[in-house]
């Protein structure tokens, strides 16, 4: 029972937010510190370019040991706690929203990978082309295609307006 | 003092015919209001999506053109969210859930033409009186901004990052820690007093810092995509046609009372750092709905309920201006995206704007009421539309702003890099905002980080021999009373809202 608490505990996001900004704020303040110093005494420190991230450091570190604290608090006090969560079924039950989510990431980040590497207009439509059949857009394969021509032969519109010089790819 | 104040206000003129007499004004001011219409009542489009996606576009462009584009999105975009809110019980923007409380029903009863006549002639009235009262006091404040030093503009700043963190979310915890990222994400590159690289990693491209552009246009832009697009929701459409809005000015003189009620509440929301247009409308429903002679009638489709929201988030854009420029400390995302676009144009918002751009403020105040009238005119006539843009697949419209979000970051810059940095911040606002840390703090933190460390800093060395004169400062002190007070008095209507 103990031990699943704190399978619990630890399987809570914000916990382990809190536990990431907290690794995070201490690496913050360790680097202000290193930082150098112009003035002698603590003018030197208050001056320096170390102070103001110093200050965001400490203060972040609170607000994330508040947060733990405060995560930590509702888990414990709180009696309706089901001890017999199971992460599979709750990635089971949103499986086609993480799915979506997941396609949009990845195409977006893919996208960028080739922005220099193919013709715009190419990728551009390429890139639409799938979203909108993966997304289901329209129904009908072929309407989603021409979606997709239509719309990068207009993106494609807008930077000749604008004049903004595409890479060639290639 | 004084002087600057005169010469502002004898601008007005020019400021007019820059405006009014000028086609190209006009027409980027329509394509804007039409863009911002399609924006506002398509569901889970936001207006920040809307002005995010056209920012990096408009780097190329004369500022002529660009700014009535930008403003235009977003007094539309605004005004027009709460017309969906009526027709389908789902708010175009999220400023037009209260429009939702008496528009759904009035539109269930058959009344949907004067729902959205209602809608139309509330936003324009309270963008009209808003930015009348920015006309005024925009330039007297931006004065008065003028005694600020290096202690006051740090603590104005400060307290602005508090408020917003504190009111922007559901958890004021969340909105800080989300504002001291922002703060040190705009500490990365050189520090501005002694040029040394923070945070660099011996990355070239990090010491000139973080872009602004793709931060700002991935955190709004860029991850609503992400949020939209991961979840399918279909909504029902009422019918297949929708003749003209239909409005009745005899609502005027009916609700007058009102009408300035709450665009007086609109204005002094739109003051308050981080509470903006969602609270708003809120506040203005509730204190209409307890003066008016028609109580009962408040929930089961009244006009004057869509009126009071409407002229009340419509009218935070004039309360807005007043921080974002005179003191460049942006209450909102909007407002946020605002800034950087002025810093992007080579404009310095805060104290000093009203010696080093004289007219500035009144030609921006006067754009906003001119915006405000074309978004009359432009949301009446496609009024008979709202039924085919509502039917416009996001699944088509979001993936097209991804590749024009991508098209203008690599306009502003011509670097991978920045795409990247755009990919980045998409991903990392779709996560703070899955995990519920609103994004707007962490983008004041990035606008008004670097403006902070530096004005700290210097005061410290000014007052390094008398360290307690820097808490003795007489404006110092005001700040921090009225500022206090307006945490409060934030948080009295946020907690009141919820409730």
């Amino acid at each position: 029972m103990r031990k699943k608490k704190i399978k619990i505990i630890f399987l809570n996001l914000d916990f382990l937010t809190s536990i990431i900004l907290i690794g995070f704020s201490i690496y913050v303040i360790y680097e202000s510190i290193r930082m150098p110093t112009w003035y002698k005494g603590i003018l030197g420190f208050l001056a320096s370019p170390g102070f103001f991230p110093f200050i965001v450091g400490i203060f972040l570190l609170f607000l994330s040991v508040v947060l733990m604290i405060r995560t930590i608090k509702k888990l414990n006090l709180s009696p309706n706690i089901n001890v017999n969560i199971n992460i599979i079924d709750i990635i089971k039950s949103k499986s086609l929203e993480i799915k979506r989510g997941i396609v949009v990431i990845v195409s977006t980040a893919l996208y960028i990978h080739f922005f220099k590497a193919l013709p715009f207009t190419i990728l551009t439509f390429i890139y639409l082309a799938f979203l909108f059949c993966f997304l289901k857009a329209s129904p009908k394969v072929w309407i989603n295609i021409v979606y997709a021509l239509l719309a990068s032969i207009a993106a494609y519109g807008i930077t000749q307006a604008l004049q903004i010089p595409l890479p060639q790819g290639w | 003092m004084f002087e600057h104040l005169i010469r502002e206000w004898s601008y007005l003129p020019i400021a007019f015919s820059k405006i009014f007499l000028s086609p190209i004004s006009m027409t980027f001011l329509i394509i804007g209001a039409i863009l911002g219409y399609v924006v506002g009542v398509l569901p889970g489009i936001a207006a920040m999506l809307g002005m995010a996606m056209v920012l990096g576009l408009t780097l190329k462009l004369p500022m002529d053109i660009t700014y009535p584009l930008i403003l235009g999105i977003w007094v539309s975009a605004i005004a027009t969210g709460g017309i969906t809110a009526s027709l389908i019980n789902i708010p175009g923007t999220p400023a037009a859930l209260a429009t939702a409380v008496d528009g759904f029903p009035m539109a269930k009863k058959g009344k949907a033409r004067e729902a959205s006549g209602a809608v139309i002639l509330g936003s324009t009235l309270g963008c009209l009186i808003s930015n009348i009262f920015a006309l005024v006091g925009l330039p007297l404040f931006a004065t008065f901004a003028l005694l600020f030093g290096d202690w006051e503009i740090f603590l104005f700043g400060m307290m602005g990052i508090l408020v917003v963190g504190a009111l922007a979310g559901e958890d004021p915890i969340k909105g800080w820690i989300a504002g001291l990222l922002g703060f040190f994400i705009s500490s990365i590159g050189m520090d501005e007093l002694f040029a040394f690289p923070r945070f660099t990693f011996g990355n070239p491209y990090l010491t000139k810092g973080v872009g602004l552009l793709p931060a700002l246009i991935g955190l709004f832009g860029l991850s609503e995509v992400f949020i939209v697009l991961k979840e399918r929701k279909p909504y029902e459409i009422p019918g297949k046609k929708m003749g003209f809005a239909k409005i009745e000015l005899s609502w005027i003189r009916k609700y007058l009372g009102t009408i300035f009620r709450s665009s007086g509440i609109g204005i002094w929301i739109g003051f308050i750092p981080g509470v903006g247009e969602s609270v708003a409308p809120w506040v203005a429903y509730y204190a209409a709905k307890r003066s008016s002679k028609f109580k009962e009638l408040f929930g089961k489709g009244h006009v004057e309920g869509v009126i009071a929201a409407e002229v009340a988030n419509n009218a935070v854009s004039g309360g807005a201006l007043l921080p974002t420029l005179a003191l460049g400390i942006p209450g909102s995302g909007t407002t946020a995206i605002l800034l950087a676009y002025l810093f992007l144009a080579g404009i310095r918002p805060g104290p000093l704007l009203i010696i080093e751009k004289p007219g500035f403020l009144v030609y921006t105040a006067l754009l906003l009421i001119a915006a405000g009238i074309v978004t009359f005119i432009v949301a009446f006539l496609l009024s008979p539309f709202v039924i085919r843009i509502l039917t416009l697949p996001r699944e088509v419209i979001l993936p097209i702003a991804v590749s024009l979000c991508i098209v203008g970051i690599w306009g502003a810059g011509f670097t991978v890099h920045d795409l990247w940095v755009l990919f980045a911040f998409g991903l990392l606002g779709f996560v703070l905002r899955t995990r519920g840390f609103p994004i707007a703090p962490m983008a004041v933190g990035i606008l008004i980080g670097k403006i902070l460390d530096t004005h700290l800093r210097r005061s410290i060395i000014q007052y390094i021999t008398n360290p307690l004169g820097l808490f003795l400062r007489p404006i110092g002190i005001a700040i921090i009373v009225l500022l206090t007070l307006m945490l409060i008095s934030g948080f009295r209507m946020s907690k009141a809202v919820r409730r």
